[in-house]
């Protein structure tokens, strides 16, 4: 492929120059679309939720602490989210697609459930259990490994990812999305007080858990 | 070693976060405030509080969203967009708003299923190869619309190829050629990441007057070793041209007529195959 870098026609560069209107082109497919209003909910979609994809990536992440997963809960989440979206009113749009995203990672935890009992069919546990499969963190980020803790953000992502899930993602949505108490508590679908006391436990924990790593670390020296 | 002495303050404690997280009202930030500046107790707790908070939103704690994830999630809205405009535009007109209805009516009981994980969960593994089998050209063909209903015609804007090439590097595992057709009168607009067939594919956005014509290229399939004839094919008023060269796989799409279409891909490949 090098074969083709190495003509450079400067004259022709220039004269593409051009402006960049895309009027015409797009006017043409709209017009080959019957349906406006599929491409109204289409644009507004794009407007409202779509900017709001980085923040439902991390959340997923977090939850999952996996990255495929990550991937398969954030893709499964837009496109119920694009699907109900005309029954969506126009509320806070973080809370709601985050809402959407934990129950795509409820889903996810159910079928990974699934997909071991029946694979290896050994655990007896009945399905109110609810914790076995939730607290077993996951191999991917989670590795005892000295490059993810090379950084202190790495060391951050690590301490997280040891919390219970309803910990962190209290703190996720608190200290890295930013969301208000009132929308951790739509997106949980809890009271705020539940919201507040978790926060505080979650800050707690995190505060043991990070001296905890920092003393083993000294250790291992 | 009793509860109170390990936390003297506790009835403070949730003021406290409100406090660091902005939450409390003036006149309770105000109480807080000033139980602070005489609990030595409480002033701490606030300080480490404050250090945590920093600690964790630190930059780099947050997870990106890599470039073939956001591409994924994109196509697949995208298409889905398509599929409902596509379904709508199929009821006959008269009986559309009915059609529409019962359609919508019908999706509604189904989604009210008490076991609607294990529905949804059996039809995306019933829906899943059938996704697998649209075709190439299906695909192709909704990735150029798309590129021009989301205004996301180009992640990288420039008519020079030699920005636009290296702008791959990492985000795709192969390298695409950019050829510069401007003088057959085809400009380079620029560049993007696109998602098609299962894998995260370049985009090449070249100009024919008003017109844009995509170009999606990935490698080709392991086995398909001799380079495919060039075809040219018409699909929903949209002209397609299809070749591969030096194991790669070539998707241009347009609304050109089809004699343009074959002069670009004519003035494409043989540049490429010098």
């Amino acid at each position: 492929m090098a074969a083709n870098d190495d003509d450079a026609i400067a004259q022709a560069k220039d004269r593409s120059r051009q402006s960049s209107s895309m009027a015409s082109a797009s006017d043409a497919v709209s017009a080959g679309r019957p349906s406006t209003s599929a491409n109204d909910q289409y644009g507004r979609f794009q407007r409202e939720i779509v900017p709001h994809l980085d923040a439902a990536y991390n959340f997923a992440r977090f939850l999952s602490r996996n990255p495929d997963a990550a991937q398969d809960i954030v893709q499964e989440a837009f496109l119920r989210a694009y699907r109900r979206f005309d029954g969506y009113q126009g509320g806070d749009a973080r809370a709601w697609i985050f809402s959407i995203v934990r129950n795509c990672y409820h889903n996810w935890l159910l079928e990974g459930r699934r997909k071991a009992r029946v694979e290896i069919d050994v655990h007896g546990r009945d399905d109110g259990g609810g914790f076995s499969i939730d607290d077993v963190p996951s191999d991917d980020d989670t590795p005892e490994s000295a490059l993810l803790k090379s950084s202190e953000a790495g060391k951050v992502r690590h301490v997280l990812n040891k919390l219970p899930r309803s910990l962190r993602e209290v703190l996720v949505l608190r200290e890295l999305e930013g969301l208000s108490y009132r929308q951790m508590a739509e997106t949980l679908a809890l009271p705020i007080g539940t919201v507040m006391s978790r926060l505080a436990r979650g800050r707690t924990q995190f505060e043991i858990a990070w001296r905890a790593e920092a003393a083993v670390q000294e250790k291992q020296r | 070693m009793s509860a109170s002495s390990q936390r003297p303050c506790s009835e403070w404690e949730l003021m406290l976060h409100g406090l660091v997280d902005g939450e409390l009202d003036a006149a309770h930030s105000l109480q807080v405030e000033s139980h602070i500046a005489t609990c030595a107790h409480c002033a701490g707790q606030l300080e480490s509080l404050q250090a945590l908070k920093q600690r964790v939103a630190q930059k780099g704690v947050q997870w990106r969203t890599p470039d073939h994830v956001r591409a994924q999630v994109l196509a697949t809205i995208s298409r889905e967009a398509a599929m409902q405009a596509r379904s709508l535009a199929g009821a006959p007109a008269s009986r559309h708003g009915d059609a529409r209805f019962s359609v919508l009516g019908f999706v509604r009981q189904w989604l009210f299923v008490p076991s609607l994980a294990a529905l949804a969960a059996s039809l995306f593994l019933v829906l899943a190869p059938v996704s697998d089998r649209s075709s190439i050209p299906d695909e192709v063909l909704a990735g150029h619309v798309r590129s021009l209903l989301v205004d996301h015609l180009t992640d990288v804007a420039t008519s020079d190829r030699h920005t636009v090439k290296p702008w791959f590097n990492g985000k795709i595992d192969f390298s695409p050629p950019v050829v510069d057709l401007a003088q057959g009168g085809f400009p380079l607009q620029g560049g993007r990441v696109d998602y098609i067939g299962g894998r995260v594919v370049a985009a090449l956005v070249y100009k024919r007057q008003s017109h844009i014509i995509n170009v999606f290229v990935w490698p080709a399939a392991a086995g398909a070793t001799t380079p495919t004839l060039p075809t040219t094919a018409s699909r929903d008023g949209y002209n397609m041209a299809n070749w591969s060269v030096g194991g790669l796989t070539f998707w241009a799409v347009s609304d050109v007529n089809a004699d343009d279409l074959t002069r670009f891909r004519e003035a494409f490949s043989s540049r490429t195959a010098q």
